[in-house]
């Protein structure tokens, strides 16, 4: 397997999504890294054939993906937007997806169950999601998305509003997909998830490709910016003291009411590390952990200059 | 793609627009029963309601219910998908594109045949109760004429207002315009203007309507002051059928020619 795309554009009216792509991506993980808005999904949504090359081509084995159902077999996406048919289960919805694939009702069912387990849904199989959290929503995405063990896998921002845990398993599983000779693409605004997965990015800003490749390049010249980290959890101020005492913390800025911790560092690694000692240690539950992307925006501006 | 004729239909169900539909469709059983209860009175004027069935018919299910139905689930085939940003997860299955719109478009029309099957039984029910059991049989053959009209309007109207939930912005507008607006004022005018709607041909079909239009003392004068041709019956019939043909391909090709742009979160 292998996707290639040929001075790929797509452009709405005067606006730009993506310009003049040239890249190959082979088995194993691939990260598209870039800001919000810099035209990740614009370019997952091209390589899912939902939308068409405005100039260039895209292709799956040499084979054009736009209005090729065919090639749909061997695809798995798990969308950004947080949108589902929020009146079935977690189960019927996987079911759904995986009869939709041409499974027959045995094979869906024994598909459905076994990833549910994967992604650690079983317990809530039975629940509307409709009631879900944004983690389940997340899990339950991400189960129709591998359901049908596909060749190709496209993540959108598939870490958004997870737990430590549950990113811990998604991050295992996308390392441990990309091993078995599948293509799994990820994208997303946070280099250190990205890091975390694969050491291949597509470096993405303003619908251009900035750099291709290694990672380990970019985040040495991420170093020299510090990062931002906002956790939410149920004890705010504990969790500020405790932040605090580490010299790496060269900020900390809280937020009662929403319960939530925006702590600037300097070496993100150690401080990604930390956060669960942290959360077990002082028994604080962790409700999500994200990185806004200003500070990529930094980078990208570096790297652009 | 029975899967996911039914899997729609379920979706449909849930949808809070049905339950408008099944809240309007109630609007003619409600008229029946008001009917019933007045029956000594319209009987002093020599009128039985067991004769009203295919008046009621034509006043509220043809010319309301139908269109209002045709319109809401019409708009919603592919336009709900695209609002509710769900529309990825049927893209990217090994299906055709058109076997989307056409499970879509099967699932709005048993969806609103169902509802209009449900509101004319029970509206057929009241009315020809009036008659004795034997009329409730014998005006059967009736009740599916009805009913087949509506069921040949539904599958002409419901692929014509896809077509414009899937192109347009504010499809329900302009789909109430056209429907209250030119289907029902063109239709009536004596001229061969009246061929542009789709509503014309249903009327030709419609039961005992045909024959006492034609009777009609002021539909004759205008008949001689604006002369107008007649489609027969097989043509109307073969021309509903084509119209929902040709409104069917259009709305399934809409999917391989337009992307849709989703809002992203």
């Amino acid at each position: 397997m292998i996707i290639e795309a040929k001075k790929l554009s797509k452009w709405y009216g005067q606006v730009i999504g993506v310009n003049n792509l040239t890249f190959t991506i082979k088995p194993g993980v691939t990260g598209f890294l870039g800001p919000n808005g810099a035209g990740k999904t614009t370019l997952l949504r091209l390589l899912t054939g939902q939308l068409k090359p405005s100039k260039g081509t895209i292709c799956i084995n040499g084979e054009k993906i736009w209005n090729n159902h065919r090639i749909m077999k061997n695809i798995g996406y798990c969308p950004e937007q947080d949108a589902f048919w929020n009146y079935l289960t977690g189960w019927d919805f996987v079911f759904s997806t995986m009869r939709m694939h041409g499974f027959s009702t045995d094979e869906a069912k024994d598909r459905t169950k076994e990833v549910l387990d994967i992604v650690d849904m079983t317990e809530f199989e039975s629940k509307r999601i409709g009631g879900y959290s944004k983690g389940m929503r997340q899990r339950i995405k991400l189960a129709q998305a591998i359901g049908h063990d596909p060749e190709i896998l496209f993540l959108d921002e598939p870490l958004n509003g997870m737990d430590p845990i549950g990113r811990k398993k998604i991050i295992d599983l996308v390392k441990e997909l990309g091993t078995k000779s599948k293509i799994v693409v990820v994208s997303s605004h946070v280099l250190h998830e990205v890091e975390e997965m694969t050491d291949t990015i597509l470096l993405i800003n303003h619908g251009r490709l900035l750099a291709e490749g290694n990672i380990y390049e970019i985040r040495h010249l991420i170093d020299t910016h510090p990062l931002q980290v906002t956790i939410k959890c149920d004890n705010v101020n504990v969790l500020t003291a405790k932040l605090m005492e580490y010299e790496d913390v060269l900020s900390v800025q809280f937020d009662r009411e929403l319960n939530q911790v925006t702590v600037e560092t300097n070496q993100p690694d150690e401080f990604h590390l930390r956060i669960p000692k942290i959360a077990m240690e002082n028994k604080i539950k962790i409700h999500s952990l994200w990185s806004p992307d200003e500070n990529l925006e930094a980078v990208f501006d570096y790297l652009v200059r | 793609m029975r899967f996911l004729v039914s899997f729609f239909i379920k979706n449909g169900i849930h949808s809070k627009k049905t339950l408008w539909m099944i809240i309007l469709s109630l609007i003619p059983v409600v008229s029946a029963l008001l009917l019933w209860l007045i029956k000594p009175i319209l009987l002093k004027e020599g009128i039985h309601i067991s004769d009203l069935f295919p008046k009621i018919t034509f006043l509220f299910f043809l010319h309301f219910i139908l269109p209002v139905i045709s319109i809401f689930i019409g708009s919603a085939v592919l336009a709900d998908e695209v609002d509710e940003r769900t529309l990825p997860y049927l893209l990217v299955r090994p299906i055709p594109r058109w076997s989307i719109t056409l499970s879509k478009l099967l699932s709005a029309i048993i969806t609103g045949g169902a509802i209009i099957l449900i509101s004319l039984s029970l509206t057929y029910t009241i009315i020809i109760v009036d008659g004795g059991s034997k009329r409730w049989i014998s005006d059967l053959p009736l009740f599916f004429q009805c009913f087949g009209v509506l069921m040949l309007g539904l599958m002409a109207y419901t692929p014509l207002f896809a077509l414009l939930g899937g192109t347009l912005k504010r499809p329900v507008l302009t789909g109430l315009f056209f429907a209250f607006g030119w289907e029902s004022w063109v239709a009536f005018i004596p001229t061969n203007i009246k061929f542009f709607t789709v509503v014309s041909y249903l009327h030709r079909l419609f039961p005992r309507l045909n024959q006492a239009r034609e009777t009609d003392v002021k539909t004759m004068i205008l008949n001689i002051i604006l002369p107008t041709k007649q489609t027969s019956i097989l043509t109307s019939l073969l021309i509903i059928i084509a119209m929902s043909a040709i409104f069917t391909s259009l709305c399934l090709s809409l999917l391989y020619i337009k992307e849709y742009r989703l809002e992203q979160s």
